[in-house]
């Protein structure tokens, strides 16, 4: 093997080799980098093109990377929430949902304020009555019976849960939470006909399903918002744009 | 068919009326639940014709607002309970003609309204637990 020549020597200790000269047939002088020789106007020509294919590249591996993660995260996501094995997302959803609901129910004789009443100038300030307080003193404070407040709302919160559940059923697009809707708005509708025709309710069951409606809809809002508008997202998915 | 419809709906604002007599949105709560009952029996009837492979209405589906929440609700909305959303209004809410529905079933026996709860939300979860088993 040849080994001769100070340049490949160079070469082999890891020094690049260096010299120059006037190419006749290029028309224009040269300097001697490693083989092939390059000259300095195709160097920054080949340099541009280069980088522009790396960074091509990278963003194209980024991107796949990135869907693969997407895809193994719906995969774990879908494998982990079957009917006989509810997964985490669904169970934190349904205990947040019941501990919320809970928490309601111990705070269904409370009131609360929003403003500090006419004599203090109408400022808001939040407060919560837990005697279930009705308002009134010199201060004229004007407040809002919880319980009131969530009957009041609990027989749309029951049909928008059935009609959620129902919805997703009639196109196929079901999956282990449709059926916890359908129960939990069924359920309620059920509450709303004993209470309206027999005039017997379910304890909690409106307040529940309320709470449910309202955490659903903001979960799904949310996720949907962060999974397409979030910090993820900000800088597409060229992780070298960074670099550039 | 017609009398059976008139007599549910005295039934059920009778029954309002009684057990709930401080109740003031009255109109519009027992408008939504039996406009929701009507449209989960029609849903009942579209999915069983759907999965047995008997007939496949096409459904409206929206893609508005951000996550599918919203959007499949306003859906079921559109496609199941607008036909009766109209039908009970004209038919029983328009210029009030719901007291004359009344006084003519105010001295009849009724019990038909919880009946038909009952049956329709238990036929709607029979229908969620077939789905659930056979056709998802």
């Amino acid at each position: 093997m040849y080994s001769g020549g100070f340049s490949q020597k160079l070469d082999k200790w890891g020094v690049p080799s260096f010299g120059a000269g006037y190419n006749f047939s290029q028309s224009g002088f040269y300097y001697v980098g490693n083989n092939p020789r390059v000259y300095p106007a195709m160097e920054a020509q080949l340099q541009k093109q280069y980088a522009g294919v790396t960074a091509q590249t990278q963003a194209m591996i980024a991107g796949e990377r990135q869907q693969r993660e997407v895809s193994q995260a719906w995969n774990n996501l879908i494998n982990n929430t079957n009917m006989t094995n509810i997964g985490i997302w669904d169970i934190g959803t349904i205990a947040g949902a019941t501990g919320m609901a809970g928490d309601y129910a111990g705070m269904q004789n409370g009131s609360f304020r929003l403003t500090n009443g006419k004599y203090n100038g109408s400022q808001f300030s939040f407060k919560y009555y837990k005697s279930g307080w009705q308002g009134g003193s010199v201060a004229e404070i004007t407040t809002y019976s919880i319980s009131k407040l969530g009957k009041g709302v609990s027989t749309g919160a029951n049909v928008f849960s059935s009609y959620l559940a129902v919805q997703e059923i009639a196109n196929g697009n079901s999956s282990p939470v449709t059926y916890v809707d359908a129960t939990v708005g069924f359920t309620g509708v059920l509450n709303s006909a004993a209470s309206y025709y027999t005039g017997k309710e379910i304890p909690i069951v409106g307040e529940f399903v309320m709470f449910y409606g309202v955490m659903r809809t903001t979960w799904d809002v949310f996720f949907y918002l962060g999974q397409n508008y979030g910090p993820s997202t900000w800088y597409g998915t060229n992780n070298a744009k960074w670099f550039k | 068919m017609k009398n059976i419809y008139f007599a549910w709906w005295a039934d059920s604002i009778i029954r309002i009326k009684v057990f709930n007599p401080k109740m003031q949105d009255w109109e519009m709560k027992i408008f939504i639940l039996n406009t929701t009952l009507n449209a989960l029996n029609y849903w009942v009837i579209i999915i069983w014709l759907k999965y047995l492979n008997i007939l496949k209405i096409p459904l409206l589906t929206l893609d508005i607002f951000p996550g599918d929440v919203i959007d499949n609700v306003i859906s079921a909305i559109i496609n199941f309970a607008t036909p009766f959303i109209i039908l009970n209004y004209f038919l029983v809410f328009q210029k009030n003609r719901y007291e004359k529905i009344v006084s003519l079933y105010q001295d009849g026996k009724l019990n038909i309204a919880f009946p038909y709860a009952v049956i329709s939300v238990c036929l709607s979860a029979i229908t969620v637990l077939m789905y659930g088993l056979f056709w998802n």
